[in-house]
């Protein structure tokens, strides 16, 4: 039984949502990149789902890359919450909030 | 062949350069104008008035010149109108050109006695004003449109005010500079209403044809007369007002301002008070030429008012009051400038009475010989002020005549002309003013009862005139300063030598009782002006006055009037002789009582016109005020409010917190993907 | 010792609603839209060598799965991955520049 194309995109919005929630609700600041994480992937189900609805490889190609970027931006994030522990000594994301009115 | 005409412009801008010369030189280099300035303003007006004499003599010639010479503004063709300067030479403007700049020529002359002898300070600042004050008035006496004359009328008012003005440092100058200026400008507030409402209805402000254009008094008349002029129709449409009741109101608009400026009741208050200026200014600007550029404008749109008799009634009749209001006062005064004062806004209403009569050469006359014999009595006031040391005060003179000849002769024969003795000056064009006030008026009460005024107003002139020679001259010096007066040189008594003479004699241009008798074709005035253009000559304006005003001359021999006036101006003269001759004379008006003290007072005028400022314009000035500050600029910071409020509130989005601008983004793409969605129909 | 996970009750709820508001659109435009039928795949395609020739540009020797050249990404996601790591580490350095 072929599951529909539907029912992974479904999936894949439903991943985007919860990853949103994290992201609009998590103090902490590597719960936050958890989410941004789940994001991403939900993105890449969403790649895989089209490949196969037009038979094409792009994109799973292409999700691979996605991946492989997602990597590299947690770990410009993680060096971005060491700077931002040194300078609030706290890693709580709504610590940081001198830009400001 | 260079022609007068080429060389119009430089008949006020001579004058100009002296008051430039004076400002500059006076400021950055005073070693360079010894006299302050004066030799400047005597060359430069002294070739005004060669100048002027030149223009005179060809215009004689029956030649005459109408143009633009600078347009500021050229309007829409057809929907709106051009601004521009023009020269206009005509028997009018070059005979009225020829009386300023001899005027003006004399007083500059006078004042190096007056002020540079007396070692006055501040000279320069004195010549510029005169300078200043040439220059406005020549460019006002040939304006050929309305606007230009409106701009120099203002500019001499100016003038007025920085001489009246020149000692500011002591109280008084300053304060009747303020009022001469205020007061004016409140008669010119209505005048200027008047040239835009001239403006609007006729689309041109020129007083006399130029090329193809007509001007408006021109368009005034074709209207009245019927034909369909589609300017005027327009903006008569547009008001809903007849022509005839439009014309009058724009007449009477025009008039407030020549009230003002001329010094006829109601606006006369500021004249006396302006003698606190030094007297060649007072002999200038207060008798001869400044207060003669109402009268002056009256006489050069006289085509328009010709046609206006209702207007012309009430000029006549605001002439013939303000005539005897005048030399009531002018009776009990004690300073002798004051009395010329006084005498000057009679003479005045004289002029304005024959105008409103239609006698258009007897006003013209009358302001010729007035000019001179005005100007002259106040240069002789001022020799003799110089001589009392700045003492005005007639009860401390006395026995001057011995002292002073040549100005006790020369003031005599200006007061003989003022008074409208045979044969100066004076007698001859008051004589005509009254005559021709008697003609029309027997056909016109309310001239009739002007005339009245005027003659009884000879009587007064008569009696003040006499009471002021007697105290100031003959007696018995009543001071220690009468007996050794300060002794005057020629540049006093040239001035005076030279209006003596004029006044003794201009009178014979213009004779018109001798015509009667002889038959003999003397009236040169009249003549003069039945040349020119041709809608601005006597022949257009007697055609206007009868058929569109409807006055008609009665026919009477002038003589019983002319012996009338001239037995009244002895009777008043005989009783100041009288009154006030001999040795000592006593004080003679403390006699009248309470009339006196109303008479010495001004009627209350001055006080009623501050109550007028203080309890009228005041109150009304301050609800005005609230209105301003309240609403209009509560509106104004209102706005301003509200954009400060919503500002500061809005701002708070910026909380800083990036948990807080993702769930903005959030809600922001939910809204956006919700109606993209209602909007292409995807549900 | 480690404590057994929790459900967070110390978190803010509120913005999570935006996040919930999003599923629910979201739901609605796909559950509502016409996808189609899905093509698929050959059963016996060779997926993972197709994807490793068109990572090179060599999709003409995989016979059976079209593809596109993703060799240019290929060099990108290199120099990127490379700047990525020296972006972290230049960042975990202490302030001062100390090794």
């Amino acid at each position: 039984m072929v599951v529909e194309t539907q029912y992974y995109v479904l999936l894949s919005a439903a991943m985007f949502s919860i990853g949103v929630f994290g992201l609009l609700t998590r103090r902490n600041a590597l719960r936050f990149l958890m989410s941004v994480e789940l994001m991403l992937n939900a993105a890449n189900v969403n790649l895989v789902a089209f490949s196969t609805q037009w038979g094409n490889i792009t994109g799973q190609t292409f999700s691979l890359f996605v991946l492989a970027l997602a990597a590299a931006e947690v770990a410009v994030g993680i060096g971005i919450i060491l700077v931002l522990f040194r300078s609030f000594r706290d890693v709580d994301v709504t610590e940081p909030a001198t830009m400001r009115w | 062949m260079v022609g007068a005409f080429d060389f119009a412009a430089a008949v006020p801008l001579l004058p100009f350069a002296s008051f430039v010369v004076a400002i500059l030189a006076g400021y950055f280099t005073p070693r360079l104008l010894p006299k302050g300035g004066a030799i400047p303003g005597i060359i430069a007006t002294g070739g005004s008035l060669l100048l002027s004499g030149w223009l005179l003599v060809t215009v004689s010639g029956t030649a005459t010149f109408n143009e633009e010479i600078y347009t500021w503004t050229t309007g829409m063709a057809g929907e709106t109108f051009d601004l521009s300067f023009g020269i206009l030479i005509d028997p009018l403007s070059s005979y009225m050109l020829v009386i300023v700049a001899l005027i003006s020529f004399l007083v500059h002359v006078f004042s190096l006695g007056y002020m540079n002898d007396e070692g006055e300070t501040g000279l320069p600042r004195y010549y510029a004003g005169l300078g200043l004050f040439s220059f406005s008035m020549l460019a006002f006496v040939m304006a050929s449109n309305i606007l230009m004359a409106f701009m120099f009328f203002e500019l001499v008012g100016l003038c007025s005010w920085l001489l009246i003005g020149f000692w500011f440092r002591e109280p008084g100058p300053p304060s009747a500079a303020k009022k001469a200026f205020l007061v004016t400008r409140f008669g010119d507030y209505f005048f200027l209403i008047g040239v835009v409402a001239i403006f609007a209805t006729f689309g041109t402000g020129l007083f006399a044809p130029r090329g193809d254009e007509l001007g408006f008094p021109q368009l005034a008349a074709d209207v009245l007369a019927g034909e369909a002029v589609p300017v005027v129709s327009n903006f008569l449409g547009t008001i809903g007002l007849g022509a005839e009741t439009w014309f009058a109101i724009m007449g009477l608009l025009v008039l407030g301002g020549v009230i003002g400026k001329s010094a006829q009741f109601p606006l006369h208050t500021w004249l006396p008070d302006a003698m606190e200026g030094p007297t060649p200014v007072s002999a200038l600007i207060h008798a001869a030429t400044m207060v003669a550029a109402g009268v002056y404008l009256i006489m050069r749109m006289f085509g328009f008012y010709a046609q206006l008799p209702r207007v012309l009634a009430l000029i006549a009749l605001v002439g013939g009051f303000t005539a005897l209001f005048a030399a009531s006062i002018a009776l009990v005064k004690r300073e002798i400038k004051q009395v010329l004062a006084y005498s000057t806004i009679s003479q005045y209403g004289y002029m304005m009475l024959a105008l409103g009569a239609g006698g258009y050469v007897a006003a013209t006359f009358h302001l010729m010989t007035h000019a001179i014999f005005k100007a002259l009595l106040f240069l002789g006031a001022g020799s003799v002020i110089i001589a009392m040391h700045h003492n005005e005060n007639m009860w401390d003179m006395g026995g001057l005549k011995d002292k002073m000849p040549v100005t006790y002769y020369t003031f005599l024969s200006g007061s003989l002309a003022l008074a409208g003795i045979f044969p100066f000056a004076g007698f001859w064009s008051k004589d005509e003013v009254l005559y021709e006030a008697l003609i029309h008026g027997l056909n016109d009460p309310i001239i009739l009862l002007a005339y009245a005024m005027g003659l009884v107003a000879v009587l007064f002139t008569g009696f003040y005139t006499f009471r002021m020679v007697i105290l100031t001259f003959h007696g018995e010096a009543r001071t220690e300063t009468a007996e050794d007066p300060h002794g005057v040189r020629w540049n006093v008594k040239f001035p005076l030598v030279v209006l003596g003479i004029l006044a003794a004699t201009v009178g014979f241009v213009n004779m018109a009782p001798v015509k009667e008798l002889t038959g003999m074709d003397i009236t040169y005035l009249h003549h003069w002006f039945e040349n020119g253009i041709h809608e601005v000559t006597l022949g257009e304006y007697h055609h206007l006055l009868e058929e569109v005003a409807g006055y008609h001359a009665a026919d009477l021999a002038p003589f019983l009037p002319a012996a009338l006036s001239l037995g009244l101006a002895l009777l008043g003269a005989g009783l100041a002789w009288i009154l006030y001759s001999g040795p000592e004379p006593t004080a003679h008006t403390d006699k009248l009582g309470s009339i006196k003290t109303l008479l010495y007072n001004n009627y209350y005028q001055d006080e009623y016109q501050v109550w007028l400022a203080e309890g009228v314009t005041m109150p009304i000035a301050r609800v005005a005020d609230k209105f301003d500050q309240g609403i209009i600029d509560g509106v104004v910071n209102a706005i301003s409010s509200i954009a400060l409020f919503s500002g500061s509130r809005i701002r708070r989005l910026q909380t800083g917190r990036v948990t807080n601008y993702a769930a903005m983004l959030t809600l922001g793409l939910v809204v956006i993907v919700l109606v993209v969605a209602l909007v292409g129909g995807w549900f | 010792m480690t404590t057994k996970p929790e459900l967070s009750t110390d978190i803010d709820v509120l913005p999570g609603l935006a996040a919930i508001a999003l599923f629910v659109t979201m739901a609605v435009a796909i559950l509502s839209a016409d996808i189609g039928v899905a093509q698929g795949f050959e059963p016996a395609a060779a997926i993972t060598r197709s994807i490793g020739y068109a990572l090179f540009n060599l999709e003409r020797a995989a016979p059976v799965v079209t593809s596109e050249g993703f060799l240019l990404p290929f060099f990108v996601v290199a120099f990127v991955l490379d700047a990525a790591l020296g972006a972290a580490v230049m960042l975990a350095r202490r302030d001062g520049g100390e090794d």
